[in-house]
């Protein structure tokens, strides 16, 4: 295995790329904060079809069986264009049917990697849950372990968030309802969903930054372009850097996580602190360099800074991981989540 | 059916293209070469057919530097079955002429029923290419279309014109060209992208395909670029101040250049 992904995930990350520029570009997203149920129409079959949802879902349920680091390219693209649908949950959630095999697995993993069926997740105490209006499955964790219960079982309250590309709802469910998953491990799927969240950071900042350089070039004031002086230009190549320092820290969670390595939670955990530091110091940047415009609805900066806060606080906050990443190092310990 | 469709390697579409000025031909190695858009509709369709009539093989074939199997790769992943790669340092500078004669020959060392191609690339906008294989090969010239129908060996376009369309039939073997109406292409899949490692890509130099080397590149093209000048910058806009006769003054401006 290695540490970078290889020249096929960096070409279907592309692929991808261009399929949600052009399906999925900041209007459609517009369209998915206004509508009923927060996503982009028809865009979650198309994301099936290119291979997004099935990429490290095992073949012999219709995925492509590629590792996480295989998947990272494709995650910072999701983050890049702000993609409202659940791509992260659906990656764990399979991660964990997957290892659990049978006929859980064998029953739900080949219509989700083909959109048929949407799985979403709850890894958190008490964490708000994500694409719950529309998910048939919800793969939770409680008291028993990971829970597998279908839409029908679980009933939800939903909740305002900041973010309202990202429907947030708290869920509730008798508590033998569903199917306990055997053998499931919640910390790795946590950890896993910590990476991956950490990835779409890293492009939610290079898109909050490609923004701010383009209207720093376009912007003139006292008759020059505003990306002409210091107080602009150093701000935003900073800004640059931390996300830059950001990739590498990932791609170790990454490879770590993927690999089962004994610092996998000290990894993940750092990779999701990294890159959310670094998401956040883009997104008060490119506001700063908006100035103005940049608070206003009607300019697209926001929906990628609203991602960034909602991304930073979920999967465990910041302080959280940072806490985490100090416990392992200080003392070797590292904590479970939850 | 077996179909060919010809793909093209071209600067990336909104790069400022230059021309070097030693050979006063495209520089290609300062920017990103990426596959010629209309060629991706080329692709499509070329699958749309296949996948409809459920048998044969679509072939890519292109002409270019070694770095032209990327779009090779990317024609694959989208689908076609093989490719064949026309290289050859002798082919440096070729005009649509002498690359209607190349590809002609590469035409030859397939079996094809119908050819495919985009109605124009990017970087040099002729439009050309496809008449001329026409001509080369003998084949049926459907060009511009903006539909294809095909039913057994008959190919029934729809014929993009100014003012409509034009329907035209045609027996195999047909050169068609597309236009970027004519379908929505299809992004490479991650499996797809996978399979194209393992599909066959057959090497041509011109020996190979049997072109004369005096035919091809800049000595052998009929035409020359004899000098080149960048566009000049866009005129400021002429800024007219209302003063309750703003009316007045545009009309006046209408006037003076005769748009009324």
């Amino acid at each position: 295995m290695r540490v970078l992904p290889d020249p096929d995930a960096l070409d279907f990350a592309d692929s991808v790329r261009d399929l949600l520029s052009d399906a999925a570009g900041s209007t459609a997203l517009r369209g998915a904060w206004d509508n009923e149920n927060g996503l982009i129409p028809g865009l979650w079959k198309q994301l099936a079809e290119v291979g997004v949802l099935g990429l490290t879902v095992p073949e012999e349920y219709g995925g492509s069986g590629a590792d996480l680091t295989s998947a990272l390219p494709v995650l910072v693209e999701t983050g890049r264009a702000a993609t409202p649908e659940p791509v992260v949950e659906t990656l764990v959630g399979t991660a964990v049917l997957a290892a659990a095999g049978g006929e859980l697995a064998a029953h739900w993993l080949p219509r989700v990697v083909t959109g048929d069926a949407v799985l979403t997740v709850a890894f958190g105490p008490g964490q708000l849950v994500t694409a719950a209006p529309w998910a048939d499955l919800f793969v939770v964790r409680d008291a028993a372990g990971v829970r597998a219960v279908p839409a029908v079982d679980v009933a939800r309250i939903d909740h305002n968030s900041v973010d309202t590309g990202r429907r947030l709802a708290e869920i509730s469910y008798d508590p033998t309802a569903g199917t306990v998953v055997d053998g499931a491990d919640a910390e790795s799927a946590f950890d896993l969903g910590a990476v991956a969240i950490a990835a779409q950071l890293t492009g939610l900042a290079d898109a909050m930054l490609e923004m701010a350089v383009e209207y720093a070039k376009t912007r003139e004031q006292f008759g020059a372009p505003i990306g002409s002086f210091q107080a602009i230009k150093h701000h935003l190549a900073t800004a640059y850097v931390a996300n830059s320092f950001a990739r590498p820290v990932v791609a170790r969670g990454a490879f770590s996580v993927a690999s089962g390595w004994s610092t996998r939670r000290r990894d993940a955990s750092h990779a999701k602190y990294a890159a959310g530091q670094a998401a956040r110091r883009a997104a008060r940047t490119a506001l700063q360099v908006h100035a103005g415009i940049g608070y206003t609805f009607e300019h697209d900066l926001h929906m990628w800074m609203k991602r960034t806060w909602s991304l930073t606080s979920q999967w465990g906050g910041q302080a959280w991981h940072r806490e985490r990443v100090a416990a392992a190092v200080l003392d070797g310990s590292v904590e479970g989540q939850g | 059916m077996n179909i060919v469709v010809c793909v093209k390697q071209v600067p990336d579409t909104w790069a400022e293209k230059r021309l070097s000025d030693s050979d006063k031909t495209v520089d290609r190695e300062g920017v990103e070469g990426v596959m010629n858009e209309l060629d991706e509709y080329a692709v499509e369709e070329a699958l749309r057919i296949k996948e409809a009539g459920g048998d044969g093989t679509v072939t890519v074939l292109t002409m270019g530097p070694d770095k032209a199997v990327e779009t090779i790769r990317k024609a694959l992943s989208m689908g076609a079955d093989q490719a064949v790669h026309v290289v050859d340092d002798a082919l440096h500078g070729s005009d649509a002429l002498a690359t209607s004669n190349a590809l002609a020959k590469a035409l030859g060392t397939i079996e094809y029923d119908l050819v495919i191609l985009g109605v124009e690339s990017t970087d040099a906008r002729m439009s050309v290419i496809p008449a001329m294989l026409a001509e080369r090969t003998g084949a049926a010239q459907l060009t511009f279309a903006r539909k294809v129908e095909v039913s057994g060996t008959t190919v029934k376009i729809e014929r993009q014109t100014d003012t409509g369309y034009d329907v035209v039939e045609a027996s195999t073997p047909a050169i068609v060209s597309v236009v970027e109406k004519i379908n929505e292409p299809r992004y490479p899949s991650f499996k797809g992208i996978m399979a194209a490692k393992k599909k066959p890509l057959t090497t041509l130099t011109i020996a190979d395909a049997g072109v004369d080397g005096g035919s091809v590149g800049l000595a052998g093209s009929g035409t020359e670029v004899a000098e080149f000048a960048a566009r000049p910058p866009k005129q400021a806009g002429q800024i007219v101040k209302d003063e309750g006769d703003g009316g007045a003054k545009l009309a006046e401006f209408l006037a003076s250049q005769k748009l009324v």
